[in-house]
């Protein structure tokens, strides 16, 4: 799994790419947390997400309650 | 490449892309619960998987020695929408048709079973180690 992270106007974009499995989640859930303490606007973009398990799925919705 | 194994073994035995994805999400899901559960996140601990097939199904066998899963985690329940908890198990009962948990003399058994397409449940015949 990688991921970038870039701004659009006042929307910080975290683009994710490859696959998210147990392995991988902790660093995504990291990432998106740091993110979100930059910003209150925050969009994953999941477009290059070939695979996720119920990791990646509990790493999203626990930012979500973020 | 347990995932990649098992889509690969679903490919040859017929089922449709989406059941061969299925499949390696679920075995990838049992192998994760191990790891998260029964092994409390230790990753290098053993994990024993068999892959049978039987004229009606492909079977998955997964062996571990760690801690005997919780009885109410691992049953069936209904899955709250921001549930943090459970939703690998509920992913596993969604994809396979046949999902069995043993205590063995080896440890813990979790079998995983995917009925074949055109294949009538209870027909198991002849089987192949793979």
């Amino acid at each position: 799994m990688n991921s970038a992270t870039r701004t659009n106007r006042a929307t910080t974009i975290v683009d994710v790419y490859g696959h998210i499995d147990l392995g991988s989640s902790p660093a995504l859930r990291k990432t998106l947390l740091l993110a979100l303490k930059e910003t209150d606007r925050l969009a994953i973009n999941l477009a290059g997400v070939k695979y996720m398990d119920s990791s990646g799925i509990a790493s999203l919705l626990e930012i979500l309650k973020e | 490449v347990v995932r990649a194994a098992v889509e690969a073994l679903g490919t040859i035995y017929g089922l449709p892309a989406h059941g061969c994805r299925g499949i390696a999400l679920a075995v990838d899901e049992a192998l994760a619960n191990i790891i998260r559960h029964a092994y409390h996140g230790d990753f290098n601990r053993a994990i024993e998987v068999n892959c049978r097939v039987l004229a009606d199904r492909l079977e998955f066998t997964l062996l571990d020695q760690g801690e005997p899963p919780d009885p109410v985690r691992i049953a069936p329940h209904a899955l709250d929408d921001l549930s943090l908890s459970g939703r690998g198990t509920h992913i596993i009962r969604s994809i396979m048709d046949e999902v069995i948990y043993e205590r063995t003399p080896g440890g813990n058994q979790l079998r995983l079973s995917k009925w074949l397409p055109g294949a009538e449940p209870g027909t198991s015949g002849e089987e192949k180690e793979v």
